[in-house]
């Protein structure tokens, strides 16, 4: 049986360029998730206050060299730097915006943190990981949308 | 070199480069949101890609034609072309993806900027393409990535459940918490996962490799075992970055989207040697891949258009080839130096290959089973029943990739 290829190939080329269109037309409609933008972000700086919390405690333990810890914290600032201007920029609906500012008074105390740790290569002083990362936490978890 | 001698290092050197930047991220992002419950696309993507690559090999070692001569015969130049025009984007996002990886590593080792070892990784990488030999540099950084082998190691310290993991080998259509929004975002991991695995331009450059290698019929063999035990091989690597993803980033919290997250687990379970090792198996996978898809997408250009190419001839036999990849790899290099993030640069460029791999494998599927062109060297039942399962697989996945790359805002939930 002759199979003519290139109009085959054509049809699979179509059916990807529809798939293409597909979400333009359809993300209006289905992305009703609100707090969705926010969500992700606070989700993103949550995550990154316990990668914080664990740079420094291997610091702490000498399992990572000062310049290591240094270049890390560095490249940790710039992933906070764009989480908090994600987070500037997601929609936040009135009853969402007290977790907003909670998140974004963590992400300048992460930042805090995380200039210092760039600085010296190594943790000094007390940091304030465990109740900045249970906020985080929890604004998160408000932020959910009900299941 | 004996025969065993060469199907050993091959065997390693596709066990060793096959982790890239992109199947790093998925793979510990996998694990780190879903557990073990993915472990079966894994699976799934590693016998598509062994599949494909195997009748890729053997079309080359048969014929001594590679993917993209076939793609213009059998597709005709303008959906061809478009095959092309789409293959080649996805390998400068790969590329340009692995350079910045790579720019990243040396940051971490060197406390220096970013944007320096960008341009540094593009004048070394120019300089290793166009001194080094085919071969070496298949070996080098395939033999080189093997050290990704000590993130393997600091799962069994960590000590996983073995349970689940036989749990994750079992397919499953939505995970375990049922929501709607955690099912599109299950959805879009394992399409991404595969994806990642199967990513296109190891077709392509598996295939060129062949002929680069002056493979004849003869090597049908030594083709389908480095497939068949490297690949899998390689495929255990990646399962155990979807374990790490499970076993040590989700108990912390951790969405692991960096390479730097990625050695904290090395590190933590292995101190400065682990650290060392992951660093190391990171820059040898992450090089292997940009050379591999600088090279893959002026491969693709030259047997479209019909050029001499290939690194086996003199660069001055090869001139519009050479100047390709050169070119290729130094978009690949502005484009990270820009300052985009790389693991974003990794998130398009996965959802952009997977819409490519079914105009590449048809092509390459109707070649491979034909016996008029591959005598008796043509695909069996197995392959045929694989080679059209495999199409209509990562068919449906590109229909899926893109409105699932929306509706998850970019993966992200």
């Amino acid at each position: 049986m002759h199979i003519p290829l290139p109009r085959l190939t054509r049809l699979i080329g179509l059916l990807l360029a529809c798939a293409c269109i597909a979400p333009g037309a359809r993300a209006g409609g289905m992305l009703d998730d609100e707090t969705g933008e926010l969500r992700i972000a606070v989700g993103l700086l949550r995550s990154q206050a316990e990668e914080l919390a664990l740079l420094r405690e291997q610091a702490q333990r000498g399992v990572l060299p000062p310049r290591y810890v240094r270049a890390h914290a560095t490249q940790l600032e710039k992933a906070v730097e764009r989480a908090r201007q994600q987070l500037a920029d997601a929609p936040a609906p009135p009853s969402a915006r007290p977790h907003a500012e909670s998140a974004k008074a963590a992400a300048r105390e992460l930042l805090d943190e995380l200039a210092r740790l760039r600085h010296s290569g190594r943790p000094q002083g007390p940091f304030t990981g465990p109740p900045l990362r249970a906020r985080l936490q929890q604004a998160e978890q408000a932020l959910q949308p009900p299941a | 070199m004996g025969q065993a001698a060469e199907v050993f290092l091959g065997i390693l050197t596709a066990m060793g480069g096959f982790v890239e930047i992109g199947e790093l991220v998925f793979t510990l992002t996998a694990g780190t949101r879903f557990g073990y419950q993915l472990l079966w696309v894994c699976v799934l993507g590693t016998v598509g890609i062994m599949a494909y690559c195997e009748m890729a090999g053997r079309v080359a070692a048969v014929r001594g034609r590679p993917v993209f001569s076939l793609v213009r015969e059998r597709a005709g130049f303008a959906a061809g072309g478009v095959t092309l025009v789409a293959s080649l984007v996805v390998s400068l996002l790969t590329c340009a993806a692995e350079i910045g990886g790579i720019a990243l590593l040396w940051q971490l080792v060197s406390d220096g900027p970013y944007r320096f070892f960008v341009l540094l990784a593009f004048v070394a990488f120019a300089v290793i393409v166009w001194v080094l030999p085919f071969q070496w540099i298949e070996r080098v950084y395939g033999l080189g990535g093997l050290m990704m082998i000590v993130f393997a190691v600091t799962l069994i310290k960590i000590g996983p459940d073995w349970g689940e993991v036989a749990q994750g080998l079992v397919p499953r259509a939505a995970p375990s918490s049922g929501s709607a929004r955690d099912t599109l975002l299950y959805a879009y991991v394992a399409v991404a996962l595969m994806s990642s695995i199967m990513l296109p331009y190891e077709t392509y450059f598996y295939a060129s490799g062949g002929i680069e290698d002056d493979w004849k019929p003869k090597d049908v063999t030594l083709n389908r075992v480095v497939v068949l035990v490297g690949f899998a091989l390689g495929a255990l690597l990646a399962m155990a970055l979807i374990g790490l993803g499970a076993d040590f980033f989700a108990p912390h919290r951790i969405d692991p989207q960096a390479p730097a997250t990625a050695a904290l687990a090395a590190s933590d379970a292995l101190g400065r040697a682990g650290l060392a090792l992951a660093l190391g198996g990171m820059f040898f996978a992450f090089g292997g891949a940009a050379i591999e898809t600088c090279l893959s997408g002026a491969y693709n250009l030259a047997q479209f258009a019909g050029w001499p190419w290939g690194k086996h001839l003199p660069q001055r036999a090869t001139p519009r080839f050479t100047l390709a990849w050169i070119v290729l790899l130094l978009l690949a290099a502005l484009l990270v130096v820009t300052g985009i993030d790389p693991v974003q640069v990794v998130e398009y460029s996965i959802v952009a290959s997977v819409v490519v791999l079914p105009l590449s494998y048809f092509p390459l599927l109707m070649v491979a089973k034909d016996r008029r062109i591959m005598g008796r060297h043509a695909n069996g039942w197995l392959s045929n029943a694989l080679g059209w399962f495999y199409l209509v697989l990562v068919t449906l996945a590109a229909l899926a990739a893109l409105p699932l790359f929306f509706l998850t805002h970019q993966g992200q939930g």
